[in-house]
């Protein structure tokens, strides 16, 4: 049999056809959210969680879905001496309900606040483009902001968004039953 | 001069300096759209724009200093030309040195 099989066994041309609401099937999909902004965190001190202009909101149609938040940013540090880092984790607060941080989307913690980047001895400027390809599992059918939030280790300056004030950041959304 | 006042990190710098304490704050465009430490001190667009100025003139008239030090030899070549100078009783090591300064001078009009 050629082409692809779709959830309830027909064959498709060219394309996934799953019953929405079956489980494994996409929902939807959001459209892109950028901005041309940036956070300033350099030097707010070492481990302080911080928000960033990197943030989104989506609803999604079932409360029993995933949510799959692809996100991409730019960082710039420079430090005239000593070594730097920062770390990133996501900010979940739902509409009316509690704000927390999905273990799903934590990438470090504030007593090591350098496991994302880390640059030993270096002096001068860094840029970084990161992808975030996250999953979480809000159990909501509210309105869900999720938003970026940084933490730094002795960088003299950080900007976090579109970085080096130059290009985009972008936030879009998957729910996928499960 | 430090990096810290390089052109892609003065506005920083400079949003700091005035602060005076830690800070953190949003910007679009150049422009602050919004303070997440709105306890600190809030300098006025004009006010950066003025402490921004101040670094791009010590940075500008610093040019020289950053040719020279792009040119001058390694510190090895210079410790070896010293050594060799010292040996030979020549003058490899001031020549190369004076060689850069003068195509740099101090009033920023090289290369000379």
């Amino acid at each position: 049999m050629s082409g692809i099989v779709n959830v309830v066994g027909e064959t498709q041309s060219g394309i996934i056809n799953a019953q929405a609401g079956m489980p494994g099937s996409i929902v939807q999909v959001s459209q892109d959210t950028y901005g041309t902004s940036r956070t300033d965190i350099g030097g707010i001190g070492n481990g302080i969680w911080t928000d960033t202009v990197v943030t989104a909101a989506f609803t999604p149609t079932y409360s029993d879905s995933d949510v799959i938040v692809n996100s991409y940013f730019t960082a710039y540090c420079n430090n005239t001496s000593g070594d730097l880092g920062f770390t990133n984790r996501w900010k979940r607060a739902i509409a009316g309900g509690a704000t927390t941080y999905p273990a799903s989307m934590t990438m470090g913690n504030d007593t090591n606040p350098y496991g994302t980047a880390y640059y030993n001895g270096f002096t001068g400027e860094l840029h970084w483009a990161i992808t975030h390809v996250l999953i979480d599992s809000p159990s909501t059918t509210s309105a869900v902001t999720y938003t970026l939030q940084c933490a730094e280790y002795n960088a003299e300056a950080l900007y976090v968004g579109n970085g080096q004030n130059q290009g985009y950041w972008h936030i879009w959304f998957m729910e996928v039953k499960r | 001069m430090d990096t810290i006042y390089s052109p892609n990190n003065r506005r920083g710098t400079a949003i700091r300096e005035l602060v005076g304490e830690p800070c953190s704050y949003d910007e679009d465009g150049g422009i602050i759209i919004k303070w997440r430490t709105p306890e600190g001190g809030q300098p006025s667009e004009a006010d950066i724009n003025a402490k921004v100025a101040e670094y791009t003139a010590e940075w500008d008239a610093q040019e020289y200093a950053r040719k020279r030090q792009a040119e001058y030899p390694s510190n090895g070549d210079q410790w070896d030309m010293i050594y060799k100078d010292n040996k030979n009783s020549t003058t490899t090591h001031a020549d190369a040195v004076e060689a850069v300064k003068t195509k740099w001078p101090k009033d920023n009009s090289g290369p000379v």
